[in-house]
């Protein structure tokens, strides 16, 4: 049973490897183990040995990337006016119009300011979301994969147990007990993608668990937490990435989702959910103010995917 | 047949295991709030007596265990409590809007996998042909646009500038096509890549060499030997899509305004209902599980390989 778990959870698909994770021993099923989220957003791309593009994409992830984190930092200067000035003489202005590139809301807000200044609290929630997860995820995911086989199955179960409840009810949970807000969300987020990461550190750690130099290890008596740190996390980090790359872009476009239903960013801060959001209350007088926060949107999402790909790729070629 | 009963006995059993966690894992996160949830509930300049009688209604005035006890012997019958705001009976009112999300997330169902299908099967049968790199293309692109920026192009399109559909409401079926595109589009995509990924990994096996030997048609290699054993294992992904089905719904009955259970539970937030926002994760849970179940279940009758190793 133990050695089934190693078998499929072998880092050779690292595209199934984050969903198919097998959970609890004692029960094999054969068929990977389903969560309620992430349908399998990374599974198997490309046919094995032939990487296509791999350069040309890797080149568009970067500059993609650049141009995110830019519109990030530099948010401020980039922007021609503030997020929030309101114009009573310039509401619902259509793109082009002069010192309003993108459009004016409903306010005389400038849409391309505010689709600039919504880069920041996007990356600001997802990179802070993942890292909540990742830290706490990989921990309690190390001790189940390094642990006795009655720990690992306990804690197993309660990861397979949070991931059964789909992904956005658990966050609203979550959010209704702590509030509204940035804060709130993020730390929301990060709650609910811990089982994620948990899970597929215990795959990793069990794995490495295995090995001749870990159980050399162990013979020495090198300390529990030293082993882990040396020989064990080295192992996680690689699968980890890619997940953490995925988790950043679903944990993005679930902030917006979250501020288009007014749990996150709370006006009159600029969120691509909350312009989304107004931009349905003027879909007949003002199309343009549902097109530019979308798009800003999905291009986030897009980069940090294809940057998965990319990961998961080369870890692929590398094994 | 042994076998069958043996893997619905044991799966059944960890399903129930699995949503005794996930509710208590619901109750912990209720309960860990730091302070009084009643008062959170009541707003801020609630009268005491108010407070009172919400952490009465609440329960949080007994101890925890009685309150742990009480809320699950409630589940295992079916009882969700009432809620806060109308007092009405919370599985009543879920029971009136499931029908509706579940009628939405299973035409989303339905569209996902009448794209998904022909495309991935498509790719994955010529991988860096003119198909696959369309679907390469299409799919990366479904992931990235989120639900509610899709379902509010569609509505721009085709209810704002071409009005063939309503801008909103669930009254007929016509209420229903925008919405189940919206969602259904964005899973597509995500189950071309896995269709894809099957269907290639099958047709690299020596049989399907040894079909193509024997001098059978591309057409006849792919549909006759390489398909069926490639859509076995997406028993078990369906499942997994309609846990994420019930979710995206949450967000895309908003945009929509469908009364399903979504928009349900967005009103139990505003209002810190909080009996009622348990109850839909626990709803949600259940749904997402059974649907594994069953899935699980399928897969052990349609695919001799699992018999074997089990």
């Amino acid at each position: 049973m133990r050695e089934k778990r190693r078998s499929q959870g072998a880092r050779g698909a690292p595209g199934e490897g984050s969903r198919s994770a097998p959970a609890s021993s004692g029960v094999a099923e054969g068929a990977p183990r389903p969560t309620a989220r992430f349908g399998g957003l990374r599974a198997a791309s490309g046919r094995p040995g032939r990487i296509s593009g791999y350069r040309r994409r890797l080149w568009i992830a970067v500059g993609l990337l650049v141009l995110l984190a830019g519109a990030g930092l530099f948010g401020d200067q980039l922007a021609p006016t503030s997020p929030v000035a309101q114009d009573r003489d310039a509401r619902f202005l259509p793109p082009g119009s002069p010192g309003f590139f993108l459009g004016s809301d409903e306010f005389g807000r400038d849409v391309f300011s505010r689709v600039i200044h919504g880069v920041r609290p996007a990356l600001v929630v997802g990179l802070g979301a993942v890292g909540i997860a990742a830290l706490v995820g990989a921990t309690l995911g190390i001790i189940a994969g390094l642990s006795p086989r009655i720990v690992d199955s306990g804690l197993s179960v309660v990861f397979d147990a949070l991931l059964s409840v789909p992904t956005v009810l658990l966050a609203v949970v979550i959010i209704s007990v702590l509030g509204f807000g940035v804060t709130q969300v993020t730390v929301a987020l990060g709650i609910v993608f811990v089982p994620l990461f948990a899970r597929t550190a215990r795959v990793e750690a069990f794995a490495a668990s295995r090995e001749p130099y870990y159980e050399a290890s162990m013979l020495l008596a090198v300390s529990p937490l030293r082993r882990a740190a040396v020989h064990v996390l080295p192992n996680v980090l690689p699968s980890l990435a890619v997940l953490a790359a995925t988790s950043l872009a679903i944990c993005i476009g679930l902030e917006a989702a979250l501020s288009y239903l007014g749990l996150g960013t709370q006006p009159p801060d600029p969120s691509w959910g909350i312009m989304l959001r107004d931009a349905r209350g003027h879909l007949g007088r003002a199309p343009w103010l549902a097109v530019a926060p979308g798009a800003a949107l999905a291009l986030t999402v897009l980069t940090f995917n294809l940057l998965a790909d990319l990961l998961a790729e080369r870890l692929a070629r590398r094994d | 047949m042994s076998y069958l009963v043996s893997l619905l006995l044991r799966r059944s059993a960890r399903t129930v295991v699995t949503l005794l966690l996930a509710a208590t894992a619901v109750f912990v996160m209720v309960r860990a709030v730091p302070g009084d949830a009643a008062a959170v509930v009541a707003g801020l300049d609630a009268p005491p007596e108010r407070v009172a009688e919400i952490r009465a209604r609440l329960g949080t005035d007994r101890p925890l265990y009685e309150q742990y006890v009480g809320w699950l012997g409630g589940l295992v019958v079916g009882d969700f409590g009432e809620s806060l705001v109308s007092g009405r009976s919370v599985r009543a009112e879920l029971a009136s809007r499931l029908p509706i999300t579940i009628t939405l997330a299973i035409a989303a169902f339905v569209v996902s996998l009448a794209i998904a299908l022909p495309l991935g099967v498509a790719s994955g049968a010529r991988p860096g042909g003119v198909v696959d790199r369309i679907g390469g293309v299409y799919s990366q692109l479904g992931i990235a646009i989120p639900s509610f920026w899709m379902g509010i192009l569609l509505l721009l399109a085709f209810s704002v500038r071409l009005r063939w559909f309503p801008l909103f409401g669930a009254e007929s079926v016509r209420h229903f096509v925008l919405p189940a595109l919206a969602l259904g589009i964005a899973r597509s995509a995500v189950l071309t890549r896995i269709v894809r990924g099957s269907v290639t990994a099958e047709m690299a096996r020596p049989y399907v060499a040894a079909a193509r030997a024997r001098g059978a048609g591309e057409l006849r290699v792919v549909v006759a030997h390489a398909l069926g054993n490639s859509l076995l294992p997406l028993i078990t992904v369906a499942a997994v899509q309609l846990g994420y089905l019930l979710g995206g719904a949450v967000i895309v009955e908003q945009v929509f305004s469908i009364p399903g259970v979504g928009r349900y539970v967005l009103t139990a937030i505003y209002q810190r209902d909080l009996p009622v926002v348990q109850a839909a994760a626990i709803v949600g849970a259940l749904c997402f599980s059974v649907a594994s179940l069953v899935a699980d279940v399928l897969a052990g009758i349609t695919n001799p390989k699992l018999r074997a190793s089990a």
